[in-house]
This record gives C-alpha cells, sequence and structure tokens, in this order.
C-alpha cells in the first residue's frame, strides 16, 4: 500500500501529565488546581507544544479511555479521507500532503481534546513551546516564579500548525 | 498517533491506533491490554513471556544506528521484523516480537501510551540498565535508550 511505511512513522501524541497550577503573577501563590498538562506532538522536528489542562476528579479509567479511543478514531478517520484521495507520500518531497493529514488529524485531535477539556485549557505562546527544557521545568512546576505571566487565557499551538491564525 | 496519560511518572492510560492498518492498541492500568482491528471485537493480548532461540526483534531495516548493530551482532540468532516506531512497542505487547530495542533519542511522548499497553501486557519498557521508564521527572523530555520486551528473566543489557 502507498505511503504505508510513511503513515506507521506518523507519531501524533499527547501525554497528558497531572501537575500543579502554573502560577500566574497576578494569582495567588497557592492557587493551584488539579489538572492534567498535555504535550502534543504533530511529527518528529516540527512538534507543537500545548498545555491543556484537565481536571482530575475522575478515578475510572476505563471511563477516561472511551473518550480518548473516539478522538484517535476521529483522527485516524480524517487522515484517512486524506489517503484515500489518492495522494503518496513518498512522491512529495515538500511535506505538503504530510501536513494536510498531520492538520486535519490535529484539528481532530483538539476538537476531541477541547471539548474534554472545556473551560481549562491554555496556552504557551509559540516561541516558548520548542525550549523544551523551559518546558519541562514549567510542567513539573519547579520554578513557577520564573514563568509567570507567560500564560493566556486561551490555548493554541504552533503557528505552523494553525493556519487559520 | 498515540495519546498517553500519565499520573505520578507513570503512564495509565494508552492508546495507539494506526488507521492505515485500521489497528488501535489500548490500555488502562489495572485493566489489561487490548487490540482492535478493524470491526473486529477488541481482544486482550500478552506478551511472549518466554523469549524464543532465534529471538523475533521489532525493529527497522532500513536504518539502524551503530549502538543497535552491535546489539545485533551480540544476539546469538535473531530476525528483525519492521513497522513504524510506537507500533514496534505494540508488536511486543501482542507477542508477535521478543523485543523492541530503541538505542537512539525519542522524546516521552513517543513512548508513554505504548509503554502503558506493554506494561498492561505483562512487559516492561527500561532504560539500558534495565530500569523502567518514567516520566515527568527531569528537565528535559527526552527518554534514555530503552527496551521494550516480555520475557523479564533475560537481562537484555548483556547483549549491548
Amino acid at each position: 500500500m502507498p505511503g504505508l511505511k510513511e503513515a506507521c512513522k506518523r507519531s501524533f501524541c499527547f501525554v497528558a501529565i497531572p501537575g500543579k497550577t502554573p502560577v500566574a503573577a497576578h494569582s495567588q501563590p497557592d492557587e493551584e488546581l488539579a489538572q492534567y498538562v498535555i504535550l502534543y506532538k504533530v511529527v518528529s522536528h516540527q512538534h507543537a507544544v500545548l498545555i491543556m489542562i484537565f481536571p482530575t476528579e475522575s478515578d475510572d479509567l476505563c471511563a477516561l479511555l472511551e473518550p480518548v479511543k473516539k478522538v484517535a478514531y476521529q483522527a485516524g478517520r480524517k487522515i484517512m479521507e486524506i489517503y484515500d484521495q489518492g495522494f503518496d507520500v513518498e512522491q512529495k518531497a515538500d511535506n505538503t500532503p504530510l501536513t494536510e493529514a498531520d492538520l486535519a488529524a490535529h484539528r481532530a485531535i483538539m476538537a476531541g481534546l477541547t471539548a474534554r477539556a472545556a473551560g481549562f485549557v491554555r496556552r504557551i505562546p509559540p516561541h516558548h513551546l520548542c525550549r523544551t527544557r523551559e518546558l519541562a521545568t514549567l510542567l513539573v512546576g519547579r520554578s513557577p516564579g520564573r514563568h509567570a505571566g507567560i500564560y493566556q487565557p486561551q490555548w493554541g499551538v504552533h503557528r505552523e500548525y494553525c493556519p487559520d491564525r | 498517533m498515540n495519546i498517553a496519560l500519565i499520573d505520578k511518572h507513570e503512564p495509565i492510560i494508552g492508546v495507539v491506533y494506526a488507521p492505515v492498518v485500521g489497528s488501535l492498541y489500548c490500555a488502562a492500568r489495572g485493566k489489561g491490554a487490548y487490540k482492535k482491528s478493524e470491526l473486529d471485537e477488541p481482544v486482550p493480548i500478552h506478551v511472549r513471556n518466554h523469549c524464543r532461540e532465534k529471538v523475533v526483534i521489532a525493529g527497522s531495516r532500513s536504518y539502524q544506528s551503530p549502538q543497535f548493530k552491535g546489539f545485533l551482532s551480540n544476539l546469538p540468532d535473531y530476525e528483525v521484523i519492521s513497522m513504524g516506531s510506537a507500533l514496534k512497542s505494540c508488536l511486543v505487547a501482542e507477542g508477535t516480537a521478543d523485543i523492541y530495542a530503541r538505542l537512539g533519542p525519542t522524546s516521552e511522548w513517543d513512548t508513554a501510551a505504548a509503554q502503558c499497553i506493554v506494561e498492561e501486557a505483562g512487559g516492561k519498557i527500561t532504560d539500558t540498565h534495565m530500569q523502567r521508564l518514567l516520566y515527568n521527572t527531569k528537565e528535559e523530555l527526552l527518554n534514555p535508550h530503552f527496551f521494550v520486551f516480555g520475557d523479564t528473566s533475560i537481562d537484555w543489557s548483556q547483549y549491548l
């Protein structure tokens, strides 16, 4: 099957990490909500990272697993729609079709996960996204003061993956 | 694509989906690991607990790092089956392969979902010192080189 190998290499991943709510400069130092933080990678070398914050009240892992599977299927359908239009990844050196499939799946995943995280989603500006050391620092909450103020009340991804913005 | 949920440095939910192949692997901590193909019902999967004499390796035939080549040369006998990256771990989880040795760079988001699936299928993902991979424990998000395997009686690091 054309493009099979490339499709298998496709590496969308969300890693949700429960952590302390990043403390913004204007908030109380101990204002920490239970949350999950999500790292998001689109493709190798061009990853976007965003932080989504999820409530943690659900202890039923099976109940959590089901919507995640649905999100994966929805994103897969988007990828296959683009594959079924007949593009062959191997013929394209400029990555355009790959990006198209990536974007379609990305939007499906975002929509699915955002629905689960409504009201709890925050964003890091793109210029911070690739600085994984800072990101990790911020994820583990080691020095909240240092990163205070980089949070905004909206979520987003690297502008490369957001042509609408 | 893969989606994982990490709790206290450990993956507790993992979904790996390959839409072109039509296979979805999933697991939740304490609930077992499953594979669902196309329209079939999900079936529980389990690693191979006893490695065959001819070790089946999930790997890449096209690209092999010098370390990986060294690892292969130290094994008594082996065959390599080629597959996309997160799916290599799933081949171990479902008992098709004995080991996936990743002796190159990866990030935490590359392994988290597969680790939940492999562990629920009775296998392990460890670094090359046979220590379990953990998440969000250090400044950077890079993984060490790692092994994914079902037969826990073998010290795979001896072949490095």
